[in-house]
Order: structure tokens, then C-alpha cells, then sequence
């Protein structure tokens, strides 16, 4: 079976087979005999030629894992091959929207908005402070990643977001 | 002194102090209140304690600080006595009448005392009062700008601007030359009027390289005062404790016996009662200086128990209970060597940027010498109006490298997933060659931010990846096997049917 596995830029094709109880993976040109057993709380303990690494795993937005292994933090996005290949004849079928498309802010974790720092129609510069949302006593301010115009302000001051929540568009 | 046995005790905080307090009550066979904010229905301490009520909507000021509340709550549960553990209303001497004109006891010093020491410029009145040597500065809260002027440059500088009712690095400015006084004193006054409502600053001479030591001590109601060592907390991110240890690397037998004395004699000079922290700065000759006194259980208090032997929370009741303090100093004699770190849930990558949200994951360390003082469990999720502060793991060894080899190994064994913690940034912590050798100040962290960088382990890339697939591979096994299992039943019976009829 074959997965396809992004990782920033990267992207890499792994298959897996399984003979009995037998696993074995292809990654970057290496063919690995693993042993594998599963524990507690979705963990994954491995042996690979011996070595072993308990892996703990947390599942973000649609196909982003992140995996936890000896105090290292790993990010990936996987799907199978065939989920893979499908989206992409789906999302060639619909166009695809370009890459300079509008800049959404979203709350990095859940708070409070403090402040708002900009009007909607107001002119931004790369690095200028959009919104300040407090957590846990602390100011965090946000800021645009590009140059642009704010187009929209979806929350207002005062106001109690959760994690991920639209706060701002620049576009 | 006459003693009354208390029977049941309201846990007046949250986290991981709650769980701690109820702990050692039910040790005791105490009955246990917890109070809890709407944020925290789902805490630990709600289902460790034996009773447990509403505040109120989880900010402090509406449930935590409502002591009047706290008390109702109290004396309609039967509770005769109140233990704040630390922050919120620990230190508060008007809480501590309210609960005395109540007919309960507050398990902490006596009002008078938590006064005395409670603002900064009068804590200092009372030390040099008492002989105690304080940090040299002006003798109280400075008027106008010319007297401040006047006192920096007869002091020399750097020096120190620094809130009177100040706490937590709040209000405070290190100036470093005469031009720069102007703005740091709207600065600091600005800070500390917004953080404590209250924007009186004092000057202190700036110490160099200074360190951060404090000596526990206790008294009981017979007027009976010991120390219980120091620890040393230099170790600090923004004036914040991250790694706390016991014995200090540069304390020997002599200035411990010094520092404990004078700590003792601050503590007598207040009429002290109960547990209680004299915190000193120590310049590079071990000159020390008193620095405040901290009137509660401090959140390091447990290195302190792994090498006394004790346990303080205990012993706080029974002073609080009317008893003698079990020991007396002769018979206080420590044992190897504790180290804690402090758990937060905050980002190192990210400029350590508060992370509340879920915990997936939990796996806690155990094994030799371990001691993991949390308040949190898997599916729990931190709030966000709170200390980021999920747990305090602390060792105990033989020696300082076991110790810090201990503290390492089980470091590695915490596994949080579902939110970023410092975990991994504690073990370069332990590891940097600066905390190795214990020749460190308040200045390490900020000194060595560059070097405590915590990049993955490339060579886990691998076993990650490989694991990411398996998981992937497993799941859709598991999905097909389901489809399959739906599906109409085959018409040879297994064996297993065979064998039920």
C-alpha cells in the first residue's frame, strides 16, 4: 500500500507491505523490516534492526500528524495514494485558487482579543501589529506576513476566541 | 499551647497546589472542600477532594479572589480552616482577618506578620530593624524625581528601580547611567500603578551577577523558629523560578548557618507563625542580602521536603492545629540532593508563547527518586486564564550529578502531547555547561538563550516518518476490517460459532 507524505515542501511516496506478521516500509530509497506494536493512548512502539522508539501521535487538521518521539516534534501531512490522487483531479476540476489569494488571520491558541490595531480599509505593510490577544496574562501581537489592505475584522475587542478562530483578513 | 484537632480543611486555590494540599489531608484523615472556578469543574482537585463548590466564571477576581465567598463556603461545609496554598489569597492579610473574625483559621502567618512583610519598602524597614543586611537603597518609596536622581547617583550605578508593592519582575528597571533614570522612572511607575493599582518605587543598588538564594523557614505558635537550607533559584526566564535546587553549588556550612540565623531572626522579628520564605540575593563575594519575605508554601517547596525528610504541607496543619513543630534544628539534618523543574505549557520555539488547549497524551515519569507534582491528565484542557504552569517534577539522588542525571532521564520519560511544553528546553537546561558546574546567576538564561535552543533530533526523523506511515497503514486496516465485518455473514460458520453451540 502507498502513502503519500508531505513535509513543507517535500513530498515523498512510502509503501508499505505486509507479509504475515511481518512489516516493511520503502522510504528514501531504504527498504526497513519494522516490528511494530501498539500501546496506550494511540502509542506506537517500533523496532527497527533492533532499535527501538516509542512514537506518541497528535492529529491536527485534516491529514497533519504530529509525532512525538524521544522529546522530538515531527509534523507531517499523509493520505493514501488514492486519496492523494483524487484530490488532486478534484481540485483540478475546480480551478484552484492562486497562491497570493487573501491572508487569513486565525488565533494561534484560545484567549482574548485585547486589541484591535487596525480599521477595516486601512493600508498594511509587511510586520505591521493587526491584533493583540491575551492568554494566560500574556500580550501576543499578530502580525501581517505581507502588504495589503485589511478587508475584513471578525471579531471585536474584548471578545473570547478559540484556537484557530478568524480574526482578520488582509488582502 | 492548646491544640484543636481540625477535622475537615477548604483547599482555597486550583492545579497542582490543590491536588498537593489534598494529598497530605487525606494522609491525615482530613476531610477535604475544594472551591473551583467554571474553568475548572473538570480539574483534579474536584475529584481528589471529598466535597467540592462553585466560585464562580473562571477569572480570579470572580472566583479564586472572592475570599468572601470562600468563606461562606467554608462554614456551610463545616470546615475549620482554610489553606490558600500559593498566589491568589495566600498572602492577603485582610483575608486572613476575614476567615479569623469568621471563626476560622487560616493556615498561614498571623495578619500582623503577612503586613509586615507585605510591602516591600516596610519588609525592608523591619529586616534592618532586626540586623538583618537588605540590598543598599533608599530607606522607602520615593516622592518625586529630583530624590530619586539624588539617591542613584549616591548609590552609583547600576542601579534598581523597583515597585514597593511589587512582585513578579513587575514594575522593576535596571538603569544603567544617569540619562537613562528619567524614562525608567515613568516606566516603573506606570508598570507597577497598572499591576498593583499602587505606583510607589524604591532604588536599590544593582548587584552584579547576582544570585538568587532563600532559606525556608518555620515557626509555631510556641514561638519555636527553624530553617530548613536554602535553594537556590537563579535559574529564572523574565524574574520567573524554571529550575529550582538544593543545597546550592556555592552555600557552604557556614553561610548556610549565617543565612538561616538572620532568616530566623527576620522571621521572630514579625512574629512569624507557620512556613514561610526569606528570600536573599547573594553578590559575586557571597555577600547576602534580604530581599523580601515570601509569607506562604513556596511552589519549590518540595526539594526542600526530599531532603529534610519532611512533609511541610503536615506540618503547616499541625502549627496551624496549635502543635509544636515535630523537630527542632539540632535534629534537621539534610540528605543528598533535590533538584525541580517547573512544566509549562509554552513554546520554546515560539518565543515561549503560552500554549493552553488539550492535553492528547499524557505519560508521567516515575522510577527512583521521582516526584511528579501535576494537576493535570490526559483529555484535560489547560485553561487560559491561569499560571501556564502544568507540573513540578523533581529528583532526589545521593549527590548533585546523580541528581541532575535523574531529573534528565526522567524529563525524557514525559511524554504531553496535544499542546507544546518547555520539556525538551528543561533537559538542555540541566544539560548546559554553565548549570553543570554550578557557577550560575539570574542572568543564565537570558545569557545563554542563543546556546538553550532546542532543535529536533534528526536522526528521529526517521523512526517518525516510519511511525506516521504504520499508523496511517494500521487505521485503514482497521476501516477495511470494519467494512468487511458489516458485510453479510459468510455462509461457513467459524469455528468459534462451531465450538458456542
Amino acid at each position: 500500500m502507498r502513502f503519500v507524505l508531505r513535509q513543507g515542501d517535500r513530498e515523498t511516496v512510502v509503501e508499505v507491505e505486509r507479509e504475515g506478521d511481518k512489516l516493511s516500509v520503502a522510504l528514501n530509497g531504504k527498504l526497513r523490516q519494522i516490528d511494530l506494536a501498539e500501546g496506550d493512548q494511540g502509542l506506537i512502539s517500533l523496532l527497527v534492526d533492533g532499535q527501538a522508539h516509542a512514537c506518541d501521535f497528535d492529529t491536527r487538521k485534516g491529514n497533519q500528524v504530529r509525532v512525538y518521539v524521544g522529546q522530538s516534534v515531527f509534523e507531517v501531512e499523509l493520505e493514501t495514494e488514492l486519496d492523494s490522487e483524487r484530490r488532486a483531479r478534484r481540485q483540478l476540476a475546480g480551478g484552484g485558487s492562486g497562491a497570493a489569494g487573501p491572508q487569513v488571520i486565525v488565533a494561534p491558541m484560545p484567549g482574548k482579543v485585547v486589541r484591535l490595531l487596525v480599521k477595516v480599509g486601512q493600508p498594511v505593510k509587511a510586520g505591521d501589529g493587526l491584533v493583540v490577544i491575551e492568554a494566560m496574562k500574556m500580550e501576543n501581537e499578530l502580525r501581517s506576513a505581507r502588504a495589503g489592505t485589511v478587508k475584513e475584522i471578525s471579531v471585536a475587542e474584548g471578545a473570547a476566541v478559540e484556537g484557530g478562530a478568524r480574526l482578520c483578513v488582509v488582502e | 499551647m492548646k491544640s484543636t484537632p481540625f477535622t475537615k480543611i477548604l483547599v482555597a486555590n486550583r492545579g497542582e497546589i490543590a491536588v498537593r494540599v489534598i494529598r497530605t489531608c487525606r494522609e491525615m484523615g482530613l476531610g477535604t472542600v475544594a472551591v473551583f472556578s467554571e474553568a475548572d469543574r473538570g480539574g483534579l482537585a474536584v475529584r481528589f477532594a471529598d466535597e467540592a463548590y462553585l466560585l464562580g466564571p473562571a477569572p480570579s477576581r470572580d472566583s479564586y479572589l472572592r475570599g468572601d465567598k470562600i468563606i461562606e463556603i467554608a462554614k456551610r461545609s463545616g470546615a475549620q480552616a482554610i489553606h490558600p496554598g500559593y498566589g491568589f489569597l495566600s498572602e492577603n492579610a485582610a483575608f486572613a482577618t476575614a476567615c479569623a473574625d469568621a471563626g476560622l483559621v487560616f493556615i498561614g502567618p498571623p495578619p500582623a506578620a503577612m503586613d509586615a512583610m507585605g510591602e516591600k519598602t516596610r519588609a525592608r524597614d523591619h529586616a534592618r530593624k532586626a540586623n538583618v543586611p537588605v540590598v543598599p537603597g533608599s530607606p522607602g518609596p520615593i516622592a518625586e524625581e529630583p530624590e530619586a536622581v539624588r539617591i542613584a547617583t549616591e548609590l552609583g550605578f547600576p542601579v534598581m528601580l523597583k515597585a514597593a508593592a511589587g512582585g513578579g519582575g513587575k514594575g522593576m528597571r535596571r538603569v544603567d547611567r544617569l540619562e537613562d533614570l528619567a524614562a525608567a522612572w515613568r516606566g516603573a511607575r506606570g508598570e507597577a500603578k497598572s499591576a498593583f493599582g499602587d505606583d510607589r518605587v524604591y532604588l536599590e543598588k544593582y548587584l552584579d551577577q547576582p544570585r538568587h538564594i532563600e532559606i525556608q523557614v518555620f515557626a509555631d505558635q510556641a514561638g519555636h523558629t527553624v530553617f530548613l537550607g536554602e535553594r537556590e533559584c537563579s535559574v529564572q526566564r523574565r524574574n520567573q523560578k524554571v529550575i529550582e535546587e538544593t543545597p546550592s553549588t556555592i552555600v557552604d556550612p557556614q553561610m548556610r548557618a549565617r543565612m538561616g540565623e538572620v532568616a530566623v531572626r527576620a522571621a521572630q522579628a514579625v512574629g512569624y507563625v507557620g512556613a514561610g520564605t526569606v528570600e536573599f540575593l547573594v553578590d559575586s563575594q557571597r555577600n547576602f542580602y534580604f530581599l523580601e519575605m515570601n509569607t506562604r508554601l513556596q511552589v519549590e517547596h518540595p526539594i526542600t521536603e526530599w531532603i529534610f525528610g519532611v512533609d511541610l504541607v503536615r506540618w503547616q496543619i499541625e502549627v496551624a492545629q496549635g502543635q509544636d513543630l515535630p523537630l527542632a534544628q539540632t535534629d534537621l539534618q539534610p540528605r543528598g540532593h533535590a533538584i525541580e523543574a517547573r512544566v509549562y505549557a509554552e513554546d520554546p520555539q515560539r518565543n515561549f508563547m503560552p500554549s493552553p488547549g488539550k492535553i492528547q497524551t499524557l505519560r508521567v515519569p516515575a522510577g527512583p527518586g521521582i516526584r511528579d507534582d501535576g494537576g493535570v491528565f490526559a483529555g484535560y484542557t489547560v485553561p487560559i486564564y491561569y499560571d501556564p504552569m502544568i507540573s513540578k517534577l523533581s529528583a532526589w539522588a545521593p549527590s548533585r550529578d546523580q541528581a541532575i542525571e535523574r531529573l534528565r532521564r526522567a524529563l525524557s520519560e514525559y511524554v504531553i502531547t496535544g499542546i507544546a511544553t518547555n520539556i525538551r528546553w528543561l533537559r538542555k537546561v540541566l544539560d548546559h555547561a554553565d548549570f553543570r558546574s554550578g557557577s550560575y546567576d539570574t542572568n543564565f538564561l537570558a545569557r545563554r538563550a542563543e546556546e538553550l535552543r532546542t532543535p529536533n533530533d534528526v536522526a528521529l526523523e526517521e523512526p517518525a516518518l516510519l511511525a506516521a506511515v504504520l499508523r496511517a497503514y494500521q487505521a485503514d486496516r482497521r476501516t477495511k476490517a470494519e467494512s468487511r465485518s458489516a458485510a453479510p455473514p459468510s455462509p461457513i460458520p467459524s469455528a468459534w460459532r462451531r465450538f458456542s453451540r
